[in-house]
């Protein structure tokens, strides 16, 4: 009976600590660049991120640095390289992920994810008209 | 013809920006334009060909697989009226613009404006206009309460402020660059108000259509005309505005806020404001409740050599959690008795009297500022003339006292659009009545007790599309009359010519309000 109560206790603090851990995927942390004078109110964004999870390696004794390319078909040519954003990047967002509390459990943080989201900049000076 | 460079992501959920309930779904896919082909930018000179050639083949492709699509903006509406099922056009990557015309590109009749008048692709946010065109010493004539919109989001669904005399962004707007059916492309401006010659729409490459009625309808099409690719529209020389603030009780200004009788309020300046506006607490409205709060702004030019105001926005600034607001919501659910409590501190919060203290100045862009998503907010607003008002307003109330739902009533004032479904059409001065709040089971339960209320009434309500409303053929009917009903679908029909081209552009709130014929 005992036995079964301290397995009960177990799976109590099991759940627990996974619920409480699951919650920190919530966890999030934000740049938001400001546009010009006179305003300086913030920088206009495009409507979606681009979004990967990135993994911290070796308690951050590997650098992850995130410099993506598109890669886009164009008819007979598999891959053209073009750039994410045409204006730079107005935001930028970490956030734990899911795993993220759990991973740095079980590998004793040598390997941890986190999400970064950019959104690009939607911002743009007037042009001459025709 | 190179590629256009699209972003496609299929098979997705969309939802608003403020994640209303009930707004969105899943989606086809979502498909992004930008101004870029595949291969390389464009030539610097016709620099917008990408993103139209981007826009044109997605119609081309919508059409051949006989689906639907609509444009979204900002993603600011409340109510679905930017969604379909099949494809969704991301239009924030076109947010290239230009500023001044050439003498050939303007007709006689705006060569005064010339220099101010601007062509803004559909992406174009108004805060990025308000920056920009600040250093140019411009502003826009009028804006909403705030500036992530994209100028053609905004003006396709009807946004405003309370400019009485300049009225809604839709009514300073002088032609539209649609693409239609077949990814044609049209420059679509009034009969009897043209504002671009022949050369402008050969630089764009577009068919002229001069009709007021296919104008006036397209300007509020809430994406049911095509996609637009751009406007044309003329910036005023930039002015500023003075904000006073006073909180009073509801028995001082209700007669003001009915008939728009201002004299008995002696406001600190005689003249006229430029904006002027009420909010009410519908649970404070006894003697020395103090919940009535009526904000001005007085409008004031800038002289040529005087420097523009300052920015005052908080260097180290942190925001709130959007998801206070669904702990508002919770409560307004759980603890009704303590809505009007919370409501009043809400307003006293965000309104900041400024009492007999200076008012404030600031330019537009400076005045209506940055607003972050409410994760779950919610509004209905409507338009009714203003010798409606007072009924109108009795049926909110009827409403809020019976049941309580944290949602303040906001009265603003404007002159009546030539746009044949702008929700602010009514003669002479149409009053709109918003009343925002959080998307809580008590709130959907208040809306549709409202709408009932209301058509009791008898009043000619008008809804905003951008915002919650009934939505369907007889409210639409009810509010705008046959005439302006029958003449939009016309203007559509003129428009786009096949049954299958304004299935394309169409969506289940079209049909619901009886428009997509």
């Amino acid at each position: 009976m005992s036995r079964f109560r301290s397995w009960g206790s177990i799976a109590r603090v099991v759940v627990g600590a996974s619920v409480f851990g699951g919650v920190t995927g919530c966890y999030s942390y934000a740049y938001q660049a400001r546009g010009t004078d006179p305003d300086l109110q913030r920088l206009a964004s495009e409507l979606k991120p681009h979004t990967d999870v990135r993994w911290s390696m070796w308690w951050g004794g590997h650098q992850d640095e995130w410099s993506p390319v598109e890669c886009v078909e164009n008819g007979s040519q598999k891959c053209v390289q073009v750039p994410q954003c045409d204006k730079g990047i107005s935001r930028v967002e970490v956030s734990y992920t899911g795993a993220t509390f759990i991973m740095t459990i079980l590998t004793l943080g040598i390997a941890v994810p986190m999400e970064v989201k950019a959104w690009c900049s939607a911002d743009s000076g007037p042009r001459h008209g025709p | 013809m190179p590629n256009p460079l699209i972003e496609e992501t299929h098979a997705t959920n969309w939802h608003n920006w403020h994640r209303t309930g009930g707004v969105g779904g899943p989606v086809r896919a979502i498909l992004k334009p930008r101004n870029r082909w595949i291969t390389g930018p464009p030539d610097q000179t016709r620099w917008f060909e990408a993103g139209l050639a981007g826009l044109v083949s997605i119609v081309q492709r919508v059409q051949a697989e006989g689906r639907r699509v609509r444009a979204l903006g900002s993603t600011w509406s409340l109510s679905s009226v930017a969604y379909v099922d099949d494809y969704l056009v991301d239009t924030s990557a076109l947010c290239e613009w230009t500023l001044g015309f050439s003498a050939p590109m303007v007709e006689p009749a705006f060569a005064a404006e010339r220099d101010r008048m601007v062509f803004a692709q559909c992406g174009t946010q108004i805060r990025t206009l308000n920056a920009h065109l600040e250093q140019s010493r411009l502003c826009l004539p009028t804006q909403g309460a705030s500036n992530g919109q994209t100028i053609v989001g905004a003006m396709s669904t009807g946004t405003h402020g309370s400019a009485r005399d300049v009225g809604s962004i839709q009514d300073y707007i002088l032609g539209l660059h649609i693409v239609g059916e077949d990814g044609a492309h049209h420059w679509v401006e009034r009969k009897t108000r043209p504002a671009m010659t022949q050369a402008f729409a050969d630089w764009l490459g577009a068919n002229v259509v001069r009709n007021d009625d296919v104008f006036n309808a397209a300007v509020v099409g809430f994406g049911s005309f095509g996609l637009i690719h751009g406007v044309v529209f003329a910036a005023e020389p930039v002015f500023t505005l003075s904000r006073y603030v006073r909180q009073t009780d509801y028995d001082d200004v209700i007669v003001a806020a009915t008939t728009l009788d201002l004299a008995p309020l002696a406001l600190p300046v005689p003249a006229t404001p430029f904006h002027f506006e009420v909010v009410f607490n519908p649970y404070r409205r006894g003697r020395g409740d103090k919940g009535a709060f009526i904000r001005t702004y007085y409008k004031a030019p800038l002289g040529q050599n005087a420097p523009l105001p300052p920015p005052s926005v908080d260097g180290n600034a942190t925001i709130r959690s959007p998801d206070l607001v669904n702990v508002f919501s919770f409560l307004s659910d759980a603890v009704p008795d303590a809505v009007p409590g919370l409501l009043q501190s809400q307003l006293e919060g965000s309104l900041r009297p400024t009492g007999n203290a200076a008012m404030v100045t600031g330019l537009p862009g400076q005045i209506f500022d940055d607003t972050l998503p409410t994760n779950g907010g919610t509004s209905v607003e409507l338009g009714v003339p203003l010798d409606e008002a007072r009924t109108t307003l009795d049926a909110i109330f009827r409403v809020t006292d019976k049941h309580r739902f944290g949602a303040p009533v906001a009265l603003r004032y404007l002159r009546p659009s030539d746009a044949l479904l702008a929700f602010t059409c009514h003669a002479p001065t149409t009053c709109t009545m918003e009343i925002p709040g959080i998307d809580s089971a008590t709130a959907h339960t208040a809306h549709g007790l409202l709408y009932r209320e209301i058509e009791d009434a008898g009043v000619r309500a008008t809804y905003h599309w951008g915002q919650q409303g009934p939505f369907t053929a007889q409210s639409v009917m009810a509010g705008y009359g046959t005439d302006r009903v029958s003449r939009w679908i016309a203007a559509r029909m003129a428009f786009l010519t096949s049954k299958a081209g304004r299935h394309m552009f169409s969506n289940p709130m079209l049909e619901a309000c009886g428009l997509s014929v």
